[in-house]
């Protein structure tokens, strides 16, 4: 089995739990890996948005403050927009509704680590 | 020395406008080229110092009022030392209590007898700003303003008067044209639109300065409320389909980038820096996938022009490539092809780029090197003319 | 990447004079109390239902009172018309400029109508990505009552040029019998062609120069002008 397959397991059992809206994993690059739920929004200009997020950030934090971003969010009214990396290649962007799903996202993108660390 | 309140214009002028020294702000139709006129007044009334207006097209009060939004009071200096000649109420048959009235508008003779009076009656050497010219000469006759402006000239000259017209380069003759940007005034700036199929940018130069040396000079400008005239550095975008070389050609030009790129490939945009020929110049590179079109329509905001980078070897791209020069709404800006990768043993001449993309003859096809360098400078250079050139020939009408 | 003609939006006169090619200059000349300003607002009408952009200069009417007008008509939307209003400041109206109305100081200040012109031109056009526009002014005798010929002249000479090289369709009114022959003669120059309004007894009737190679038969222009 890959790689691919556990993570999208681990997308749907995310969002079925109601940890989050939307869910993608995607690289660096921003080409998406899998997501959940699979259709009902453009995933794979999700995946690029959120990747082109944190690369920006990275850039602009390591210029000021000599550090890497570990968690990007934008607040909006009702939605939180979560994006994290996920060991050297993978990031994990999301859409959740609290402040604490955001943690639950952050654990998540751990797991993913772990897998691809193992799967590899 | 007499600022214009226009530091960057200050900076091209040697500092301002010296005594007894006349300028003409040369504005082609459609730019906002009055602004410039009434900076400079209310920059100098700011300091206190005295000043006379002629206002020909607007009467004083609601002009006044209107200004107010620019952050400029000139209610506050009105008086024995800021004088206004309102020839426009009277030739509409209104009252208008701020300005002296003056009538016979359509009399050039009444003009120079308003003007050279207020320049005695002011009793030191002052300011005249003329709003406009233009009115002036289209009320009196082209030859017979010409000839009143070199008497009004000489007059300042003699009694150390600066004066400062507004101008409106509407299709008058030729030879008048030309007499007042070259022969009349000891400045001209030249304020004109950057146009395609319209003017969507605005820049001042200097064309000459008889006191400075003039450096060709081209400073794009936007008019802020408040604020007036606000300089600004032109943004160029860099596109192209994926791996055709945007974020290199970006590098080989740029005197400082920042690439914000994962896995090689530019995720989120590249940005640099140049100083050409006297021109800031902004870049910014976009993704080339299509993955992030989104934020073609960001980046490519505001673009003055673009460039258009394509893998020489990689014809299947082409489609993608027109199709990315869409996405910025990039249609009606000035755009440069780049075809790069020109070291390649299979890459497509500029010419057979040209056939299979269907570009019109006008449209600049470069061939580059960008990893080496070749070719991005030439590539700059027409960019900046195309984008130069075609608001200054915006004005020939 | 051509576009598609203008029609006028009046069915009497696309019948006859068809869709008129991008850039064409229109002259629209009636005596007073003619349909000349009923049909112009017709033809921002048809702008309005077809998504193209207008930009009003009014030098009759003041903006505020324009909206109003316009503001009924189906497919009215704010994002697409711009309006140079020539007259309020000459009234005393010292509201503020919006993105909607625009104020020069009077229809004298050529200038600044010239500026307002090519701030819309630049938004419809470049910003909001709108190729097609409209460029309407209700009176030039209102112009022409503050410059001389020659000057309206030049005026017309820039901003003909501008709708030509924007692609946009230029539609002029002006009164018949407020000028003379060698004016109106003069101005003519600058158009592609003319649409001309007279009213015979209690019946208006209308005609299309310029556009086929002999003038078009004069037709009764029904009430309202059209549909």
């Amino acid at each position: 089995m890959g790689v691919m397959e556990p993570i999208q397991k681990m997308l749907d059992e995310f969002v079925q739990r109601g940890m989050a809206t939307s869910i993608i994993a995607a690289t660096r690059d921003g080409l998406l890996i899998a997501s959940s739920p699979y259709k009902g929004f453009k995933e794979e200009v999700f995946a690029a948005m959120c990747a082109t997020l944190l690369a920006s950030a990275e850039t602009s934090m390591s210029e000021l403050a000599n550090e890497e971003p570990q968690t990007i969010f934008a607040k909006g009214e009702n939605f939180i927009l979560v994006v994290i990396g996920a060991g050297e290649n993978v990031i994990i962007g999301g859409l959740v509704s609290s402040e604490s799903e955001i943690c639950e996202v952050e654990k998540l993108a751990h797991d993913i680590e772990d897998i691809i660390k193992q799967k590899s | 020395m007499l600022e214009t309140g226009i530091p960057k214009l200050d900076k091209l002028l040697g500092g301002g406008i010296p005594r007894g020294r006349t300028l003409i702000y040369y504005a082609y139709p459609g730019v906002e080229g009055k602004v410039f006129g009434m900076q400079t007044l209310y920059n100098h009334l700011k300091k206190h110092h005295s000043a006379i207006f002629l206002t020909t097209s607007c009467s004083p009060t609601p002009l006044f009022k209107e200004l107010k939004e620019f952050g400029w009071n000139f209610f506050a200096y009105l008086g024995e030392k800021f004088r206004v000649i309102d020839s426009y109420s009277p030739f509409i048959g209104t009252k208008d209590e701020l300005g002296i009235p003056m009538d016979e508008t359509e009399v050039i003779e009444s003009y120079t007898l308003h003007l050279l009076r207020e320049m005695e009656n002011i009793g030191e050497p002052t300011l005249v700003v003329v709003d406009s010219l233009s009115t002036i000469m289209d009320l009196c006759g082209e030859y017979e303003t010409l000839e009143a402006v070199r008497e009004w000239n000489r007059y300042a000259k003699i009694h150390e008067h600066v004066i400062v017209y507004n101008f409106t380069a509407w299709p008058y003759s030729e030879d008048v044209l030309q007499e007042l940007k070259e022969n009349t005034f000891e400045a001209t700036i030249m304020i004109g639109g950057i146009a395609e199929r319209v003017i969507f940018g605005q820049y001042f130069g200097l064309l000459k300065a008889e006191w400075t040396p003039a450096e060709r000079k081209s400073v794009l400008f936007k008019v802020v409320r408040p604020g007036g005239i606000r300089v600004y550095v032109p943004k160029i975008v860099v596109t192209g389909p994926h791996n055709a070389g945007k974020s290199t050609f970006i590098r080989a030009l740029s005197t400082e980038a920042v690439s914000v790129d994962r896995l090689g490939t530019t995720v989120a945009l590249d940005r640099g820096h140049v100083e050409y020929k006297g021109l800031s110049v902004d870049l910014f590179g976009t993704p080339g996938q299509e993955r992030f079109d989104p934020l073609l329509k960001i980046i490519g905001g505001e673009a003055m022009g673009v460039f258009l980078v394509v893998d020489s070897t990689k014809s299947r791209d082409f489609v993608r490539a027109k199709q990315m020069l869409e996405s910025i709404k990039a249609y009606g800006l000035p755009f440069v092809v780049i075809a790069n990768k020109q070291d390649l043993p299979d890459a497509l001449s500029p010419e057979e780029i040209r056939e299979r993309f269907s570009l019109p003859r006008n449209v600049d096809v470069i061939p580059t090197i960008a990893s080496d360098g070749v070719g991005v400078f030439e590539a700059l250079e027409r960019l900046v003319d195309r984008i130069m050139e075609d608001g200054i020939n915006e004005g020939g009408v | 990447m051509a576009l598609e003609g203008y029609s006028l939006g009046i069915q009497r006169l696309d019948d006859v004079v068809g869709p008129v090619p991008p850039g064409t200059n229109i002259l629209i000349i009636g005596p007073p109390m003619s349909s000349k300003d009923v049909l112009l607002m017709q033809m921002a009408a048809y702008a309005f239902m077809n998504k193209e952009a207008v930009i009003f200069i009014s030098t009759n009417i003041p903006g505020n009172k324009l909206v109003d007008m316009l503001h009924d008509i189906d497919g009215f939307d704010e994002e697409k018309i711009g309006i140079v209003d020539c007259i309020a400041r000459t009234l005393g109206i010292m509201s503020p400029e919006t993105d909607l109305i625009q104020m020069a100081s009077s229809p004298v200040d050529l200038t600044g109508i010239g500026v307002r012109i090519s701030k819309y031109f630049e938004d419809f056009y470049m910003r909001k990505g709108i190729k097609k526009i409209r460029l309407i002014m209700n009176s030039l005798s209102t112009i022409l009552m503050y410059s001389n010929i020659k000057t309206v002249y030049r005026f017309l000479h820039v901003f003909t040029g501008r709708t030509r090289s924007a692609d946009a369709l230029g539609l002029f009114g002006i009164e018949s019998d407020m000028h003379d022959e060698q004016t109106l003669s003069t101005l003519k120059q600058l158009f592609d062609g003319v649409i001309e309004l007279k009213i015979e007894g209690d019946k208006e009737y209308v005609r299309a120069v310029g556009f086929t190679p002999k003038p078009t038969e004069w037709v009764l222009l029904e009430e309202g002008g059209g549909d």
